[in-house]
C-alpha cells in the first residue's frame, strides 16, 4: 500500500507537470508506463523489444547505463557487450540445468546423481513454449525460479565449505523449510560438469526473506578458512568481515555492504558508488546478462529470457511490513522534510542522486575513489525498510539508526535528542 | 533562397568537391608496382578461413604459477601442457580427504568463431599461434595452446570445416602468471586510466588449415579472471 501511494503521488504530480509543459490534451497522453516509477509494467510491455533487440540497441543501452566508460568495470564490459559481428553477442546461449542440493548430502556432493532441468526449459513446460505470451506474474514466477536457483558463480573454496558442515552456522550458511541449502544449486556447466553454484538467494534471501541481505554470511572468512587449509595466505579475506563482500577487480581491500534488494525499484544508480545508471529497468537485466557471463568465465552467456524475468521479479519485490505511525513517528516525518528529504526524495522512495564524496564527513573515500568502479560520488540510498536493521552504510560502518545519525549524519548536521529520537521512529515506518 | 534552389546549390557543391578529391587523389601517389600484380594462384590453397572473436580471459594464476606462462617459458613457447591441476576441488576423491584443486587457479581460454566461408572443405584447421600483444601491438609473448573444443558438444574439434560451416570453439591455453612481468616497459597506470595494475591485454589468434592460408585475429581486451567480482 505505501509503495502504491508513493507511486501514485509521483504519477500524479509527474502527470500533472507534463500536461502544464507540453500542454498537451488528455487524448495525446501516452499510455507508457514510466520505466522509472512502474518498472515491472515497463517491462512486461517491452519484453518482444528486449528480446528480439539488435546488438546496436543493446550497446546504445549499455553504453548509457556505465556512464563513466574509463572505469576497469566498465570498460571491462563495454570490451565485450553488445557489438556487431564479434565479442559477447556471439556467445552459446546455454539453458542450466539445476538441481537444489539437500544439506544432509553436500558434504558429498561429488557422488550425487544430477537429474537437473534446463531452467528455460522448465518455464515453458509449465507456462508455454513461446515467452512473449507468458503473463507478467509468469515471467516473474520464472524470474523467481532463477534468483533462487540460477548459480551466479562457482567458488573451489565455496564446495569445500559444503565439506565442513561444523562451519556453516558461523559463517552464516542456513538450510531451508524443505532442508535444502539456501541458495546454493547444483548445475551442469557447459563443459558437461556438474558443478556447485551460489544462487542470487545466498547473499539476498535471509532467513528466506526474499531480497533481504544475509548479513550474518561471512564469505571472506569462507575463502581465509579455505586458504588457510590449503596453507596459503589468507588474511585479506579474513578482514572482510560478515555481510561485506570486496566486488571490486583490483588490489584494494574494500568490501562492501551486501545490500537489501526491495529498494532496488527506486534506485537510480546500482553499486555504491554509482557505478551503474539505470535508464530504465533495461540496464538491470543488461547488468544481470554481463554478471552471469563475467561469472562462468565468458564461456557463455544466459538466455535473455533469465535476466529480464530475474529483473523483473526484484522489481516487483515487496518490502517487509514496518511500524506504524505514532504522534512522535509524524513529528520525525516533520524533520525528515526539513532535513534530510532534499537527498532521500519521498517521492522516489526516499532515494536520490549522487552526493560527491569529499561532501561527506567521515565516510571512508575508497570506494568512491576505485580506479574499478569508484564515481567520485556515493549515491543515496533508498530508505525503504531501513527499519529492518542495520547495518548501515556501504561499508557497514554504523550497526543502527541512532550510531548513523549520533554525531551527525555524513551530510552534516546534528539533530537534538528529541528530533533524533522522532526521525528514527519515521524512520522505522518506511 | 527557396529550399529547391538550396538544394541545387548543395549538390552541385558536393559534385564540386568529389572531383577536387578526384584530382588530388590522382596527383598524390602513385600505386606501386607489387599492388597492381595479382597474385599467384597457388593451387594448394583452396579452402578459405576466417575466425572471430567471441570472449575469454587470461586465467588466473595467482595460487598455481607453475602452472601457467612466464617468462622463463619464452623456449618452450608452443608446447602444449597438460592442463591437469584445474579440476573442481573435491573431485572424485574419498571422503574426508583434503584433496582437490586450488583456488585462484584458473585455466585461460578464448572462445572464438571458425568458419571455412569457401565452397571448399577445409582440412587439418589448427590454431596456430596465441600471441599476446603489448599497447603499440607488438608481440610480447606467444602463449602455448593446450587443447581446442567445439562448444557445447565437450568434444575436441577434429580439424575438419565443410564448406560454409561454422563451429563455436574454446581454446584452452597457457596464460600469463605474471601480466605485468611480460608487458614490463607498459606503465602500468596506463594513460587510459583503466587500471592500476595489469590485468589485460590483447591477443592475436591464428588459425590455418592444410589447404589455406592462415588467418589472424586481434581480440579485445582480454582480461584476468578475477577471483571475486560480481
Amino acid at each position: 500500500m505505501k509503495t502504491l501511494m508513493i507511486y501514485m503521488a509521483s504519477a500524479t504530480s509527474l502527470f500533472c507537470s507534463s500536461l502544464m509543459w507540453s500542454g498537451c490534451t488528455l487524448d495525446e497522453v501516452s499510455e507508457e508506463p514510466d520505466p522509472q516509477r512502474e518498472p515491472v509494467a515497463w517491462m512486461f510491455e517491452h519484453t518482444e523489444d528486449y528480446l528480439a533487440a539488435s546488438p546496436t540497441w543493446r550497446r546504445e543501452r549499455i553504453e548509457q547505463t556505465l556512464w563513466q566508460a574509463e572505469l576497469g568495470y566498465s570498460s571491462k564490459m563495454l570490451d565485450g557487450y553488445g557489438l556487431e559481428q564479434e565479442g559477447w553477442e556471439l556467445l552459446y546461449a546455454y539453458d542450466f540445468p539445476v538441481q537444489p542440493l539437500a544439506a544432509t548430502e553436500a558434504p558429498h556432493v561429488r557422488t550425487l546423481e544430477f537429474e537437473g532441468m534446463p531452467l528455460l526449459q522448465n518455464a515453458k513446460s509449465k507456462f508455454g513454449d513461446d515467452p512473449t505470451r507468458w503473463t507478467q506474474a509468469q515471467w516473474q514466477s520464472f524470474g523467481e525460479d532463477v534468483f533462487w536457483q540460477m548459480p551466479m558463480r562457482k567458488d573451489n573454496y565455496f564446495e569445500w565449505l559444503l565439506g565442513q558442515p561444523e562451519l556453516w552456522d558461523d559463517l552464516g550458511l542456513s538450510v531451508d523449510e524443505m532442508g535444502n541449502l539456501r541458495g546454493v544449486t547444483r548445475y551442469r556447466d557447459i563443459r558437461g560438469d556438474v558443478q556447485v553454484g551460489m544462487s542470487c538467494a545466498l547473499c539476498h534471501a535471509a532467513d528466506g526473506v526474499q531480497g533481504r541481505a544475509v548479513e550474518r554470511l561471512d564469505l571472506g572468512m569462507a575463502r581465509a578458512k579455505f586458504r588457510e587449509s590449503r596453507g596459503l595466505e589468507a588474511d585479506v579475506y579474513a578482514q572482510w568481515g560478515a555481510g561485506k563482500v570486496d566486488v571490486t577487480d583490483d588490489d584494494v581491500l574494500d568490501p562492501m555492504a551486501i545490500p537489501n534488494l526491495w529498494g532496488m525499484k527506486y534506485q537510480r544508480y546500482f553499486n555504491a558508488s554509482g557505478v551503474i545508471r539505470v535508464e530504465t529497468p533495461a540496464s538491470a537485466a543488461i547488468r544481470f546478462e554481463t554478471q552471469y557471463m563475467m561469472n562462468h568465465g565468458y564461456e557463455v552467456r544466459a538466455p535473455r529470457e533469465y535476466t529480464w524475468a530475474l529483473a523483473m521479479y526484484l522489481y516487483g519485490l515487496s518490502e517487509p511490513d514496518s511500524e506504524p505511525m505514532s504522534d512522535a513517528a509524524h513529528r520525525g516525518e516533520e524533520v525528515f522534510g526539513e532535513r534530510c528529504a532534499s537527498c532521500h526524495v519521498p517521492e522516489r522512495g526516499y532515494s536520490g542522486d549522487l552526493v560527491t564524496a569529499t561532501a561527506l564527513v567521515g565516510l571512508d573515500m575508497v570506494a568512491a575513489t576505485s580506479l574499478d568502479r569508484g564515481t567520485g560520488s556515493y549515491r543515496v540510498p533508498s530508505l525503504i525498510g531501513v527499519g529492518e536493521g542495520g547495518p548501515y552504510f556501504h561499508d557497514s560502518s554504523a550497526k543502527t539508526l541512532g550510531d548513523v545519525l549520533a554525531g551527525g549524519h555524513p551530510m552534516g548536521g546534528e539533530l537534538d535528542e528529541d528530533d533524533m529520537s522522532d526521525l528514527i521512529l519515521f524512520l522505522k515506518t518506511l | 533562397m527557396r529550399v529547391q534552389e538550396l538544394m541545387k546549390v548543395m549538390v552541385l557543391g558536393c559534385f564540386v568537391v568529389m572531383q577536387t578529391a578526384c584530382v588530388f587523389g590522382g596527383e598524390e601517389e602513385e600505386p606501386e608496382s607489387w599492388n597492381t600484380e595479382e597474385p599467384e594462384p597457388d593451387p594448394e590453397v583452396k579452402a578459405v578461413l576466417d575466425v572471430n572473436y567471441v570472449s575469454g580471459h587470461l586465467g588466473n594464476y595467482s595460487d598455481c604459477p607453475d602452472k601457467g606462462y612466464s617468462e622463463d617459458d619464452g623456449a618452450s613457447a608452443g608446447e602444449a601442457e597438460d592442463s591437469a591441476g584445474f579440476a573442481p576441488v573435491a573431485g572424485d576423491c574419498a571422503e574426508g580427504e583434503s584433496c582437490g584443486g586450488l583456488w585462484n587457479c584458473e585455466e585461460a581460454q578464448i572462445t572464438v568463431n571458425l568458419a571455412n566461408t569457401s565452397m571448399e572443405a577445409a582440412t587439418g584447421v589448427s590454431v596456430e599461434m596465441i600471441e599476446l600483444l603489448d599497447s603499440d601491438g607488438m608481440v610480447r609473448a606467444v602463449l602455448p595452446v593446450n587443447d581446442v573444443m567445439v562448444v557445447g558438444e565437450q568434444m575436441s574439434f577434429s580439424g575438419e570445416l565443410d564448406a560454409g560451416e561454422m563451429v563455436q570453439v574454446r581454446i584452452d591455453y597457457k596464460g600469463p602468471v605474471n601480466l605485468s612481468e611480460l608487458l614490463a616497459e607498459e606503465d602500468p597506470s596506463r594513460s587510459d586510466g583503466r587500471s592500476a595494475y595489469q590485468s589485460s591485454a590483447q591477443l592475436r589468434i591464428t588459425v590455418g588449415a592444410e589447404n589455406a592460408d592462415d588467418v589472424s585475429t586481434d581480440t579485445k581486451e582480454v582480461y584476468v579472471i578475477s577471483d571475486v567480482a560480481t
